[in-house]
């Protein structure tokens, strides 16, 4: 079907005026016969003077969705029209019907086409009256600009700077120079430079100086089209404050695909890289402390098997020292989720007695009678009072107050001055007659305990009632 | 001939692992002056006549570790080998303030100990 019934001959003047300014032949008659406007890729329509269409060509067609009955439909082609917002619109207030009836041209009128099918198409109106050459309204011609493409552009460019805007992550963009091109909030925030400090500068003002080379490398990489992923480096704030961080580097590229400039997102990961080096310090020290247990088990054996008369004996002493060491150092070990990994928790006085004598006293909790303040002590003095407090529960179970049922041990403490003072006294065991000897491994380690590492004193005092032990240490041992 | 009469300062804060070696030492024929930190061991090192090799932990309480120690004896005697013992690696070591000979990683067998002393100062 020829679309084209009637240009309005003012237009068709007006068109053809330009024949003599065209050198190829046939130009006019195409004009008159309406193939050229027939050919354009934009959308253009004609109507007569009372806005009855006389023309439209493909590309309008296509953009309405529809082909409107020529000298019968009105104003504009649309199936539907709507205004910007949404809002219907009246063919007869569309652009071309004001530009009939004020006899004037609009420029760039944006109006929305609904199709038949309920897509909407934004659209520029160009609506232009045409006059006789008696200056009478003859008619008009629209062109209608598609810009719906355009507008998904921008929809997407606006997402896209607001993704961009929001990110927790610094994103710059750099030009082939390593000029900085733009800078969004949260490089704000990790650099401490504001988007009008920063933006025309060199990225290199973000480089420690004995990383400067590392842009180089960078740029070369894009400017091969090549990206650079999770780069950890580290990175200068405004304050001159160094910040671990990972970078990745995009290439950018125009609509041609030439590469103009560069992408950096960096993430902030300081945070990470304080928790890796505290959990290495953590395993260098925890490496440290079991090969000074190794040590210190490797010694306790050793002086054990001095005194020991039988394998059978090494075993049972060695097998209660191990677990009195275990306990202690179970007391004393660095709370792995609080921030100091490395340093040893501190117990308490009671909590070690508790834990080092309630064993021997599980079928009876009333043997066994606590009382002194609460006193923190730490690490090594602790497995030292440990393997103090274990010798002497080891020897009341066996020759004392802890080997029948009647006995039982008080374990008294105060603090006198600068030095903790401890009573162990042992009631209702076997009756003592005659001094014990003391110069098994037990007795050595009591006195080595309290006096080495303890820094103390101990005495024994054997009376017939039941072992007595007293112990004087420096509180500074203690915390040490 | 015996050689107790040589002297073998030991350095060591934890009693027990102390005592061991110097027990070792003393079954050598050694006689063996124990101190638990480096400023108890100068003190020692200066009170007596003579000092024939010095077997040292690194970690030692008070503000003078062992390597500090160690340091103080090449400055002060510089003919007293020092031997050094640590469970924190070999740092001292690869830092080359101490021959890789010189060191005894925790835990160390004190016949090994013995030995390297008395390659060192004889028996």
């Amino acid at each position: 079907m020829d679309n084209l019934i009637s240009l309005p001959k003012a237009a068709v003047a007006a068109l053809s005026s330009c024949k003599s300014e065209k050198k190829g032949p046939g130009i006019a008659s195409e004009f008159e016969s309406g193939q050229l406007l027939r050919a354009l890729p934009v959308a253009v329509y004609a109507t007569d003077a009372c806005g009855r269409i006389t023309f439209y060509n493909e590309a309008a067609a296509a953009l309405w969705g529809c082909r409107p009955e020529l000298g019968k439909d009105e104003w504009c082609g649309s199936w539907r029209l709507l205004w910007p917002d949404g809002t219907p619109m009246p063919h007869s207030e569309c652009p071309m019907a004001v530009a009939l009836r004020e006899g004037r041209a609009l420029t760039g009128a944006e109006a929305m086409a609904e199709r038949p099918d309920g897509k909407r198409i934004p659209f520029l109106a160009y609506p232009t009256p045409l006059f006789d050459e008696a200056g009478a309204l003859a008619g008009a011609v629209n062109t209608l600009i598609d810009f719906a493409s355009r507008k998904e552009d921008e929809l997407a460019a606006e997402s896209l700077a607001a993704v961009v805007e929001s990110s927790a992550d610094a994103i710059l963009g750099l030009d082939l120079g390593g000029r900085i091109t733009s800078w969004n909030p949260a490089a704000a925030r990790l650099y401490g430079y504001a988007w009008e400090e920063i933006v025309g500068k060199p990225v290199t003002v973000l480089i420690p100086s004995d990383r400067q080379d590392e842009e180089q490398q960078i740029l070369d990489c894009i400017r091969r089209g090549e990206s650079v992923d999770h780069y950890e480096t580290i990175r200068r704030r405004k304050d001159g404050v160094l910040v671990d961080v990972s970078l990745t580097v995009s290439p950018i590229k125009d609509r041609r695909g030439q590469i103009v400039g560069a992408s950096k997102t960096a993430r902030d990961i300081s945070e990470r890289k304080q928790a890796e080096e505290q959990q290495r310090l953590l395993l260098r020290e925890m490496n440290h402390r079991i090969k000074n247990l190794f040590t210190l088990a490797s010694s306790l054996i050793t002086l054990s098997t001095r005194f020991a008369a039988t394998p059978r004996e090494l075993a049972e002493a060695m097998s209660g020292r191990l677990v009195a060491l275990a306990r202690a150092h179970d007391l004393t070990l660095p709370d792995l989720n609080g921030s100091e990994l490395a340093a040893d928790r501190a117990t308490t006085l009671p909590a070690l007695v508790q834990t080092l004598v309630a064993p021997y006293f599980l079928h009876d909790q009333s043997a066994i009678r606590m009382s002194g303040p609460e006193l923190a002590i730490k690490g090594k003095a602790a497995v030292a009072l440990a393997m103090l407090l274990h010798e002497l529960a080891t020897n009341a179970a066996k020759f004392g107050a802890l080997s029948c049922e009647a006995g039982h041990v008080d374990i008294s403490w105060q603090i006198c001055e600068d030095e903790l003072r401890m009573k162990w006294q042992e009631r209702g065991g076997p009756p003592i007659d005659v001094e014990p000897d003391t110069e098994g491994f037990g007795s050595l380690l009591t006195k080595l305990a309290a006096t080495g590492r303890l820094g103390g004193k101990i005495s024994r005092d054997w009376g017939r009632e039941g072992l007595i032990v007293n112990l004087a240490m420096p509180l500074e041992k203690l915390a040490e | 001939m015996l050689a107790r009469g040589r002297a073998i300062l030991v350095v060591e804060d934890e009693t027990l692992i102390r005592r061991t070696i110097a027990d070792y030492l003393r079954d050598a024929g050694y006689t063996v002056v124990e101190s638990a930190s480096a400023a108890e061991a100068i003190a020692r090192f200066k009170s007596l006549q003579q000092v024939d090799a010095v077997f040292t932990d690194v970690q030692l309480p008070g503000g003078m570790d062992g390597l500090m120690l160690a340091l103080w004896i090449r400055d002060h005697h510089p003919s007293v080998p020092v031997l050094v013992t640590s469970g924190k690696g070999d740092v001292a070591v690869t830092s080359g303030l101490i021959a890789k000979e010189a060191f005894f990683a925790k835990p160390y067998k004190p016949d090994a100990v013995v030995k390297r002393i008395r390659s060192l100062v004889g028996k």
